[in-house]
């Protein structure tokens, strides 16, 4: 009852801001102009199309999740309206997890709002769906909520400029992490090798959540490595979210 | 089983160059029921940082302290407890009444649970006329009124307000009194921190002075004024100028309209000042025996224990 109070507080807090509504509306717009892009290469048309549309709703999601994140317990500690919550019979891992769903509500709003979009737009142009893409929608959902979790945690130690720029460092290494296994492999001091391989360990491998290829091209994804994937995404998730914890615990408002 | 006991409280913090800062020096006091009592101290005393750690806000160094008997480290002993931060701040996009929802949802309550004792706070604060309307639109007064709306939404057996009645008009200050007072009658705990003297004295039953982290007096009002020093106010017309050797250089004296007053310190000279007065064809007007105002006791004490 508590966390779906602060949850729904939050999404409000989300949904009534115009920021939020100004980026559906040009994620919808994006969406309808993909058609565009596939004047690139005809003979791809429908790769090309599911392709841009899964880009598209993965990249403004993605801007929602960091920048309201960034910001999110950063301003409940800036404006002090976090005085008048915790004060309350509550935990403040029933704050933290409150805020966390309240960001994931909005998100799976916008999600839902563009994957509709795009279909009934896919379906107006001819343009055939297969299962993989509603499995790379859900992985998508899945890398958001990990970014989620990450700009939380960062908003918690630094300011919301600074926490959406190591939000954006930690998402693009989440791509980049999987060209790391090799770099490790030519350093000579164990000690670094040691280091870079907690390092890679730390990492969520959001590349490996990334089913925007299959999708477009159709090909079959198993339920084993989608079981995998999920719960890859799950532990990252819950693991910035203790860490989160932690640093709210120590805090002294 | 008191609503608020502390024992040795102590809280340091750390400075930005690591240096400890200790705002909290082993503070010990209890609040009996249904008592209203002042938390007083010059600013940077400790007041609200005691406040952050009875209401789970700061982390003590040391000590220990409990909410109608439940150690503070548990969170549910704030389920009988309100509080008012100074200056409350709130979520600009609710409207007043989804505010005062959302607090009370806090506590577990359902919508339908609540809803009288909603309507029953934005009536009883004179919100309602307002209750639609989004919290950037209040005016300071009204954020306020909804603050200890927000504080006894729970119907709280203790209640901790900082500075309730800072930035108030008279009027304001007035409701705020009235309403400190209403929870007195109906048997709740009180205990508040204020910069105006005057409204402690009027409302508060026990004061207790902070100093420097560290408690200096924790008594009741009728002690404290009891214990003050007399004074006596001499009030009179003059003839001429001649009143001005009577009084000692130490004394000052005040022009109220065309009557002069002076405040004797030293009681020993009452008798021999009234009759050179009055030798002199000086018209005495008034002579009063004071006790020093709160106000003026919390002054000196808070020069005195430097």
């Amino acid at each position: 009852m508590i966390i779906y109070s602060i949850a729904k507080n939050t999404f409000k807090e989300t949904a009534r801001n115009k920021i939020f509504l100004v980026i559906l509306g040009f994620g919808a717009v994006g969406i309808l102009l993909t058609k565009i892009v596939a004047f690139i290469s005809p003979e791809t048309e429908q790769k090309m199309i599911i392709d841009f549309g899964l880009a598209t709703i993965y990249f403004f999601c993605t801007i929602i999740a960091i920048f309201n994140g960034a910001s999110l317990i950063h301003k409940d500690l800036e404006k002090r309206t976090i005085y008048t919550v915790i004060t309350k019979p509550i935990g403040r891992h029933h704050f933290l997890i409150g805020k966390f769903f309240g960001l994931i509500a909005s998100i799976s709003v916008s999600i839902i709002l563009f994957t509709i979009i795009f279909v009934l737009y896919c379906h107006f142009i001819n343009i055939e769906i297969n299962i993989t893409f509603y499995w790379a929608v859900f992985f998508i959902f899945i890398q958001i909520c990990i970014i989620s979790s990450v700009s939380i945690m960062f908003s918690l130690i630094s300011s919301p400029l600074l926490s959406a720029t190591f939000t954006i460092a930690f998402y693009m290494s989440g791509y980049w992490v999987e060209g790391l296994l090799d770099l490790i492999s030519l350093i000579k001091f164990d000690f670094f090798k040691q280091l870079m391989t907690y390092v890679y360990y730390l990492l969520p491998k959001l590349f490996y959540l990334d089913i925007k290829w299959e999708a477009s091209s159709g090909a079959d994804i198993s339920y084993e490595k989608l079981l995998y994937m999920f719960l890859h995404g799950l532990f990252y998730i819950i693991f910035f979210l203790l860490i989160s914890n932690l640093l709210l615990r120590r805090k002294s408002l | 089983m008191l609503p608020v006991e502390v024992k040795n409280l102590s809280k340091t913090y750390r400075s930005n160059f690591g240096f400890p800062v200790e705002a909290l020096k082993e503070v010990s006091f209890g609040v009996d029921p249904g008592e209203i009592v002042g938390y007083l101290g010059p600013n940077g005393a400790g007041k609200t940082t005691t406040f952050k750690i009875l209401t789970g806000l700061v982390k003590h160094t040391s000590g220990e302290a409990s909410i109608e008997g439940i150690n503070i480290n548990n969170y549910k002993c704030r389920a009988s407890l309100g509080y008012l931060p100074e200056g409350p701040y709130f979520y600009e996009y609710l409207t007043g009444e989804e505010s005062l929802f959302f607090y009370a949802s806090l506590f577990g309550k359902k919508h339908a649970e609540i809803k009288n004792r909603v309507s029953f706070l934005l009536d009883r604060f004179e919100i309602s006329y307002a209750k639609d309307r989004k919290l950037q639109t209040y005016s300071k007064g009204m954020r306020q009124r909804l603050g200890f709306a927000q504080c006894i939404i729970n119907d709280p057996q203790l209640v901790i307000l900082d500075e309730p009645m800072s930035g108030l008009d008279p009027m304001g200050r007035k409701q705020f009194r009235e309403a400190i007072l209403e929870l007195k009658e109906n048997g709740k705990t009180v205990l508040l921190s204020s910069h105006i003297m005057n409204d402690i004295e009027m409302i508060c039953s026990r004061v207790v002075l902070l100093k420097s982290g560290k408690i200096i007096e924790n008594a009741t009002i009728h002690e404290i004024l009891n214990k003050s020093e007399l004074t006596t106010e001499i009030v009179f017309k003059p003839c001429d100028e001649s009143y001005k050797n009577i009084f000692p250089a130490n004394e000052k004296i005040r022009k109220v309209a065309d009557l002069y007053s002076c405040q004797l310190i030293d009681l020993s000279l009452k008798n021999e000042i009234i009759g050179k007065l009055i030798a002199m064809g000086h018209d005495i007007v008034q002579v009063n025996q004071n006790h020093k105002s709160l106000e003026e006791y919390f002054l000196d004490l808070s020069k005195d224990k430097l």
